[in-house]
């Protein structure tokens, strides 16, 4: 794997684990992966039993704490961006998406991101992990930003898009899912196998087999192309 | 009985667990986003037996849209509409850019409210979703374009 992937697993790890970021690198994989699958076990068997709204603010609230803790939270975000992020989500709260249809917010958060770059991924962060974010917007917002962008913030984008998958709004974790096959690097195999185990909504699985099996075809044409 | 096929916003049409605030015998209102009417009548498209048209249907209907994206739908059983006493008009042929698709467009006409919130209901219960990912809705626009499927402008569409 290469250093990408390694700190990208270390940032799932410390967003789940806020008290060992240190850990994270002392740790084997397993016991990383172990400890992140036991926590996500846990929030979505939590999500399937809808066990009541107070549970899911206080698991909300809890992921926002993690968040906030994390060695990848974004702890320096200007407040100029912080209230820019929250007006332009604000905005979206109430627009109903359709596929492939851009919106004023889309547009604007096209625009934001090229502008802002990498802060503009800590911002949106921070966005998704408050108690007042519009989880329609976030999801539309995951849609657009996978797929705007090079190198220069894929780290930011993967680092999200892996955060999303967790969230606790199936709604979210749709987009992230399909964030992943805009991004189509097969390295994101691994990860949306991983939640493909937890995952309770039937559709939702689905969807990450379907993207899994892009993934792979991807994959097996850049072995193809790259054969001598 | 054909299957027909909508597209729509596939995650707000997840067979989700009940929602608590929810009366048994209600809907969630965020599906109804996908069945907005115009002068009572509700676009779908025939798909054939053995399903193979299902991604061309898709395709036709995106590219009417402003950019090729992941395009969710739903599938149900013409039969479906029998039961809430839905009328079909299938001589209203489709206005996307894929000729040979527009054949198998039709309406759904006369259209209530309470026949919606039926249909909802029966989507909600019966209807299965899928999801045509972007990557593979591109190659189908340069596979249509390079088959003289849909004219060469809807190249613009692509990313």
């Amino acid at each position: 794997m290469t250093d990408f992937l390694e700190e990208s697993a270390a940032t799932g790890l410390s967003q789940e684990t806020p008290a060992s970021s240190t850990d994270a690198r002392t740790d084997s994989p397993y016991v990383r992966i172990a400890r992140s699958e036991a926590l996500f076990a846990s929030l979505l068997l939590s999500s399937a039993l809808a066990v009541a709204p107070a549970a899911a603010v206080t698991m909300r609230s809890h992921r926002r704490d993690e968040l906030l803790e994390s060695s990848t939270a974004p702890a320096d975000i200007d407040i100029d961006l912080k209230r820019e992020t929250a007006s332009l989500f604000d905005r979206g709260a109430g627009v109903v998406f359709e596929d492939a249809v851009l919106t004023e917010f889309s547009r604007s958060l096209i625009e934001f991101v090229a502008r802002e770059g990498p802060a503009a991924f800590g911002a949106i962060t921070w966005y998704v992990a408050s108690h007042r974010r519009s989880a329609q917007a976030v999801a539309e917002a995951l849609r657009w930003i996978a797929d705007v962008g090079g190198n220069d913030t894929l780290r930011e984008r993967w680092a999200l898009l892996r955060q999303c998958l967790e969230d606790a709004s199936p709604v979210i974790r749709d987009s992230a899912i399909l964030g992943f096959a805009a991004i189509d690097d097969p390295r994101a195999k691994d990860v949306l196998r991983k939640v493909r185990h937890f995952e309770p909504i039937d559709e939702l699985r689905r969807l990450i087999a379907d993207v899994i099996a892009q993934l792979d075809r991807t994959e097996n044409a850049s072995v193809i192309e790259n054969r001598p | 009985m054909p299957l027909l096929l909508r597209t729509v916003r596939e995650s707000r049409w997840h067979k989700a667990p009940a929602k608590p605030w929810l009366d048994q015998d209600d809907v969630p209102a965020d599906p109804l986003a996908d069945l907005a009417t115009s002068e009572q009548a509700l676009s779908v498209w025939r798909v054939l037996p053995d399903r193979s048209n299902i991604e061309r249907i898709v395709r036709a209907v995106i590219l009417g849209r402003d950019k090729i994206a992941d395009a969710g739908y739903i599938l149900f059983d013409s039969d479906l509409l029998t039961d809430l006493q839905i009328e079909t008009d299938e001589s209203v042929v489709g206005r996307s850019p894929d000729r040979e698709a527009n054949a198998w467009h039709g309406d759904l006409v006369n259209l209530s409210g309470n026949k919606l919130v039926g249909l909802t209901k029966a989507l909600l219960r019966h209807g299965e979703t899928g999801v045509v990912l972007k990557k593979r809705l591109v190659a189908l626009v340069e596979t249509g374009i390079a088959n003289s499927e849909i004219p060469e402008r809807m190249r613009t569409k692509l990313p």
